[in-house]
């Protein structure tokens, strides 16, 4: 080959690949030199010789991946050497590292490759074991991180002589090298990072992050995981003679300074630097150590401050201020929240760091609100600020907390102090806390201002949340701002209600002087979005979030409330701020008819009614006895009648309001969402429950909804039901609760009669008006279904008996109107996945399996073998919603047998009764028909899907159990003949295992499964274990033999017998399927086709109808025949079966076990990517 | 709008007494129900709410198909606006005879209805088949404002008298 030639020619098609016109022909040119012979050689001679930029990438390309491949081979080839040997790695890099030019680029390439293979994170997927990456990651760690370390700190430094000007230098700018063309210099900085953010194995961790091990084992304390993100991790003590040099320390300042004008470098420096700012207490040796570290951080940090603010002017120009800005709150949170609190007093510069952080604070805090274009709309660089804002936000917080918890030591807290060090320092916590109490208040404060300026650009802001409401996108932020604010309780409320009382003021002369004064859909607008941040920040300042819980008044407020008893109800700062929030939700509570509505803010209804939530939980029909010391005043304004409180009086204005609104919101889903979440979180308050159902303006408010509910959004529909069902079950007096329910019972029956009872029912059940309230009544009937609980559910079930056979018919009549089939077919997945069984007599239980069996029957007679148009289903959001009910509801009967839930194994005693496997089993043989491969390829149809094969596996594993005990007790006639069966599960299982394309959520089951079925049919699975060895190239066979080896032992030689259930014995006992019977496939009588398995199951003649009658029990499972072919990408031929999971509540080591398999799949797949199987 | 009203007017069914659509507030429509979209009845299958603003009240984006061309169509609306609901008829008729592209269907007082097209494409094309084939079929027939248009059709249950 000419060489030159093909250079020349390479060139040529580079510049071509530039341009669009000739870019496929530049493609071939160089594809075509991939194919030649000798382009080897030709390459190495372009790589030398070309100066084309294009080209010299590919160099850098070339080397990274040779170096990448010397690492793989290294650590592939780790375990075939003895220590000593392997210190050669280290030796290499030295060399290459000491030799001079590209030798030195060499090296710290191959250290760079070779940290990634062995890190957690990086190491490429090459086959090898979870044990070999740990062990070779160890290795790694142990004897090759440190000394990497050591060469590339040297390096730094030595390229930092290159761009430090010595103050009195003579260097010339023109002769100063620019560091963003220094590659050395660039792959060095990422070593440093690398090494600095290795995942250091604790001494706990026995296996890799990201494996089974539980987050739990994770060394971070809950408090921790709250307020830090991210906490450098502990580095080994023997770094600490590397890591606390102060000139390395100092190297690193140095070095961010210099490289400051390279994006890439400058932010990987900071990581180190971020990094390095929050070294934990236990590697420094002593207060020598500690003093010298602080107090060169510190220094480091203030000069950053300083240089970002004398930058200031400038800085719209330069687009690193941002992501400058953002690594110094960083490094700054790094740093006092990993230091402890009475060691960092201990540094005499610590007051006058605090102070320049809390300036930082307020700046980045104003800066966010800075509408830096004019244009109205908040530049890009205030995300930045924000997200700064947010790091030193967190600190104020800890700070804050540790004094407290100093001063005030918390008997629960997770926070251990060490008490006999703090004694012997001259640590004054009350001395900070004066400090923390001003920048508290400075930082509350100025957040306040700030979400009001903000609030003028709220008028550009477009409604894409995605459905996030502000509460949850600034929940952390609002929570942090509680926590500083109540530090200084009283000033804060002061302001929040002086600034809402003014809001108010504003709204209510607006709203008095009518149509106003052009701009005023901006003027409105700001008003509403400051009203909206200033009762967000109320609602945080007042209540703690917390969802089930009882919640308390926070204590600072409690104290703030007590401390003004003097000042009486209405004078108190607490009781004032509420009270002023209540009066906005009033003034905004207007007639839906009015012109003033119509300047009415749904947003702000929605807060309001979101602080009235978290506020009555808290402070209304307040209970005395949750506290030690109670506030007078917050009694006498919110507490109980019997404590002399007006809270009952509160509590009949939220009805009302909410009635109002209701009216007033009818069209927006919002709102209303929001008050029904607010009325179900008073059902769970007891307190407020009562109050609800002693009120006399609670039965109008039900008649209310009940009444207006066609016109009301249709995902209103049932959840209101269900709230006010779970409302009224709360009634301890039996006759009040008998009472509420058929007041609600008699709603939901009129609405339904109002239909069914037409004279003209015939001809009219198809015109709108007549679907809408069948479709009403439907939906109100699934929201009794959803509020079903213990409590209630004889109740409920009596009501919805009584219409079972209506449903029966609505399932009939409409059959041509999917929309209401639907909603029936809702209504009995949700009572089946929420009544209480138990609760139930027999007979009402077997009403239910009767019904659901006509269900099917109806269903399918009506759907089988339809062709639809292509329209129908086409374009719906949601296809298929009928099928897929229908496998849920399925899916939801199981788990009711599963968990125990259904009539006792007596049941199954009784002559002619159903009971949950017969119903699912025709159910299933009646659903197959209807299902097709196209349906499984939505993913929210293969989910059920799959839900319900699962329940498959948990079939399959009592047979084997019982095979397994039938033959530990010498009884193997009994069961000898289960064994074809069993063993062509075995088989298949097995099969699906190691060599198809598993569904990752099924594995769980399917192991269950088949360590059952190796106790059961140990030989049978020795010889399968064999015959797959032998089928496979011999030089993995080895590897494989251990691999199987270790799968053997780790089942267990039997299975305790308590792992099977007395109810599945029976069951098998009752039904012994027969043999295989091939012969006669044209048998009259019906049989269940397994075609994986050429097994025929042949099943009583009764089942195939409708079950009214006791059929023969057999335990069944059905291969759904649909996913045979060999092309599909679905999950294997499941099984579908009935029985419980019998290691329900048994320790077997399943993730051992998973371990193991997976261990296999790997060899004979090194593409298998175990993370993504297993969903971590 | 004058064109539309004049269509209302037309359409009043005949016999039943009932009008061809009924008014129903925006907010409280139902997806996977019907709507009339620019004078024509749709299926509606997107419902999305969004605001002008973040303090502004709701509008409904409607996307529907026109159940009978299939044509797709969408509004924009106030959700506190009235929209107008088609009474919409599903009814299944046994199938006698296709004739010159016409269905030949059997009502339920023993009558034949002969007007209602064979659907265009692979519907059409294999209800004609399997009528070619000889089996008895039963044609779901979905009529709203004055249209009709078959929809789905299914083999009819062998009737087996014991």
């Amino acid at each position: 080959m000419d060489f030159s030639a093909a250079h020349q020619q390479i060139e040529e098609a580079c510049d071509d690949m530039q341009v669009p016109a000739t870019r496929l022909a530049g493609e071939q040119v160089l594809l075509s030199f991939k194919q030649a012979s000798g382009n080897l050689e030709a390459c190495k001679y372009i790589l030398v010789d070309s100066k084309m930029c294009m080209i010299l990438s590919l160099a850098n390309y070339a080397r990274e991946q040779l170096l990448h491949a010397i690492s793989v081979i290294t650590k592939r080839s780790l375990d075939d050497y003895y220590d000593e040997e392997k210190q050669a790695i280290l030796r290499q890099v030295q060399e290459l590292v000491n030799s001079t030019g590209y030798s030195q680029q060499i090296g710290i390439g191959l250290a760079n490759a070779l940290t990634d293979e062995f890190s957690t994170i990086k190491s490429s997927n090459v086959g090898v074991t979870w044990n070999f990456h740990k062990k070779s990651k160890d290795f790694f760690e142990a004897n090759i991180l440190l000394p990497f370390f050591e060469i590339v700190l040297r390096v730094l430094h030595q390229r930092l002589q290159l761009y430090t000007v010595k103050e009195n230098g003579t260097k010339t700018n023109s002769h100063r090298p620019d560091p963003r063309d220094d590659t050395l210099l660039a792959i060095s900085v990422a070593l440093a990072e690398k090494i600095l953010t290795w995942d250091f194995s604790g001494p706990n961790d026995t296996v890799l992050a990201g494996t089974f091990i539980k987050e739990e084992n994770d060394c971070m304390l809950p408090e921790d995981e709250l307020f830090m993100t991210a906490r450098t991790r502990a580095f080994p003590p023997h770094w600490r003679s590397i890591l606390l040099n102060s000139d390395v320390l100092q190297m690193f300042f140095t070095l961010l300074k210099a490289v400051q004008e390279s994006e890439m470098l400058a932010h990987r420096t900071r990581q180190c630097l971020i990094q390095l700012s929050g070294l934990r207490i236990e590697i420094f040796e002593n207060e020598t150590q500690i003093k010298e570290y602080m107090s060169i951080i510190i220094r480091g940090i203030m000069s950053f401050i300083n240089d970002l603010s004398v930058d200031l002017p400038e800085r719209s120009a330069s687009s690193e201020y941002g992501p400058r800005l953002l690594g110094v709150t960083q490094m700054i949170r790094r740093f006092l929240c990993t230091i402890p609190l009475d060691i960092l007093c201990s540094n005499s510069e610590i007051y006058s760091f605090l102070q320049e952080v809390a300036q930082l604070t307020a700046i980045c805090l104003r800066e966010t609100a800075t509408d830096k274009d004019g244009l109205g709309y908040l530049v890009e660089e205030s995300t930045w600020s924000m997200e700064a804002f947010d790091e030193l936000l967190a600190i104020w917080v800890k700070l804050v907390q540790d004094v407290q918890n100093y001063i005030n030591p918390n008997p629960y807290s997770t926070h251990e102090i060490d008490l006999t060090r703090v004694q012997m320092s001259s640590f004054n916590p009350a001395g900070i806390m004066g400090f923390l109490t001003e920048a508290s208040y400075h930082i509350t404060a100025t957040y306040i201002d700030t979400r009001i300026e903000m609030a003028k650009f709220s008028i550009f802001e477009e409604d894409d949340y995605g459905g996030y409401k502000d509460w949850d996108t600034y929940g952390d932020q609002l929570m942090s701002i509680a926590i500083l604010g109540r530090v200084v309780g009283q000033k804060a409320l002061e302001r929040l209600h002086g600034l809402l009382h003014e809001r108010y003021s504003r709204l209510k002369t607006f709203f008095h002087s009518g149509v106003a004064i052009d701009g005023s859909n901006n003027y409105l607008n700001s008003l509403h979005e400051t009203t909206n941040w200033l009762i967000l920040i109320s609602g945080f300042m007042l209540t703690d979030s917390g969802e089930s819980e009882t919640l308390l008044v926070p204590d600072a407020l409690m104290k703030l409330s007590i401390s003004q008893s003097n000042l009486g109800k209405n004078r108190d700062q607490v009781v004032m701020l509420s009270k002023t929030i209540i009066e906005i939700l009033e003034l905004f509570s207007l007639d839906a008819s009015t012109v003033e509505a119509s300047h009415c803010s749904p947003r702000v209804a929605e807060t309001l009614f979101w602080f009235l939530e978290r506020w009555a939980k808290t402070y209304l029909l307040i209970d005395e006895t949750y506290y030690s010391s109670m506030s007078q005043n917050l009694i006498a304004a919110f507490g109980k009648p019997t404590s002399q409180g007006v809270g009952i009086q509160i509590l009949e204005m939220i009805i009302e309001l909410t009635k109002r609104n209701f009216v007033l919101w009818n069209a927006d889903v919002d709102p209303l969402l929001q008050i029904v979440r607010m009325l179900n979180s008073f059902a769970k308050e007891p307190a407020l429950r009562n109050g609800l159902l002693q009120s006399e303006k609670f039965i109008p408010l039900i008649t209310f909804f009940t009444d207006s509910l066609n016109s009301l959004p249709e995902m209103i529909h049932n959840i209101l039901v269900q709230t006010i069902t779970i409302i009224i079950s709360g009634a301890s007096d039996p006759d009040l609760r008998l009472n509420y329910f058929e007041i609600l019972a008699q709603a939901i029956e009129k609405r339904l009669l109002n239909a069914l009872q037409r004279p003209d029912f015939d001809q009219k059940y198809q015109q709108a008006e007549v679907m809408s309230d069948i479709m009403s009544a439907l939906e109100m009937f699934d929201g009794l279904a959803l509020a079903s609980s213990i409590s209630n559910s004889a109740m409920v079930f009596s009501f919805c008996a009584k219409y079972f056979e209506s449903f029966v018919r609505i399932l009939q009549y409409y059959q041509n109107c999917p929309e209401v089939i639907v909603l029936v077919l809702q209504f009995f997945k949700s009572f089946v996945s929420h009544i209480e069984f138990s609760q139930l007599t027999t007979e009402q239980t077997q009403l239910v399996y009767k019904t659901i069996g006509e269900i099917f029957k109806v269903y399918s007679e009506a759907n089988l073998g339809k062709n639809m148009s292509k329209l129908i289903e086409e374009g719906n959001e949601e296809p298929y919603s009928d099928i897929s009910t229908l496998l849920g509801l399925l899916t939801e009967l199981i788990a009711t047998d599963l968990h125990g839930f259904s009539k006792p194994d007596s049941a199954q005693d009784t002559s002619g009764s159903l009971n949950v496997p017969n119903i699912v089993f025709y159910g299933i043989n009646q659903l197959v028909p209807l299902l097709n491969r196209e349906m499984l390829k939505i993913p929210r149809m293969c989910g059920g899907y799959i839900r319900l094969v699962s329940n498959g596996y948990q079939a399959i594993t009592p047979l084997a159990l019982f095979v397994h005990n039938g033959e530990r007790k010498e009884n193997s006639l009994a069961v000898q003949h289960l064994y074809p069966f069993l063993d062509k599960f075995l088989q298949i299982i097995l099969e699906c295992l190691l060599f198809k394309d598993f569904e990752a959520s099924l594995i769980d089951p399917a192991a269950e499964s088949l360590v059952a079925l190796i106790c059961a049919r140990r030989n049978f699975y020795n010889s399968l274990v064999s015959s797959i060895i032998a089928q496979q190239a011999p030089d993995i066979r080895n590897h494989l033999q251990e691999a199987f080896y270790n799968l053997s032992i780790s089942v267990p030689e039997t299975l305790p017998e308590s792992v099977l259930r007395p109810r599945d014995v029976s069951v098998l006992l009752n039904g012994s399927p027969e043999r295989p019977n091939t012969t006669s496939p044209s048998s009259s009588q019906p049989c269940l086709v397994l075609p994986n398995l050429n097994m025929r199951i042949p099943i009583p003649a009764k089942i195939t109808t409708p079950p009214t009658t006791a059929p023969e029990i057999i335990n069944v499972f059905v291969l759904l025949p649909l996913l045979d072919d060999d092309d599909d990408d679905l999950p294997w031929p499941p099984a579908v079966g009935l029985v419980p999971s019998p290691f329900a509540g048994v320790d077997v080591s399943k993730d051992v076990l998973v371990l193991v398999i997976v261990t296999i799949v790997g060899i004979f797949d090194p593409a298998f990517d175990v993370g993504a199987k297993l969903g971590v | 709008m004058g064109d539309e009203e004049h269509q209302h007017h037309d359409f009043q069914e005949a016999g039943s007494g009932a009008s061809a659509t009924y008014p129903v507030q925006c907010s409280a429509l139902r997806k996977n129900g019907y709507v009339l979209l620019k004078g024509r009845p749709c299926k509606i299958v997107e419902m999305s709410t969004s605001k002008t603003g973040k303090h502004g009240h709701a509008k409904v984006h409607l996307v529907g198909l026109d159940i009978f061309t299939g044509k797709k169509l969408e509004d924009i609306s106030p959700s506190t606006h009235n929209m107008d609901v088609p009474n919409v008829n599903r009814t299944e008729f046994q199938l006698l005879n296709i004739d010159d592209g016409y269905l030949s269907l059997m009502t339920s007082d023993g009558s034949t209805k002969d007007d209602v097209r064979v659907p265009e494409g692979d519907l059409g094309e294999k209800i004609q088949a399997d009528f070619d084939e000889g089996k008895e079929l039963l044609i779901t027939i979905i009529s709203a404002m004055g249209e009709e248009a078959a929809i789905s059709y299914k083999e009819a249950p062998k009737c087996t008298y014991a």
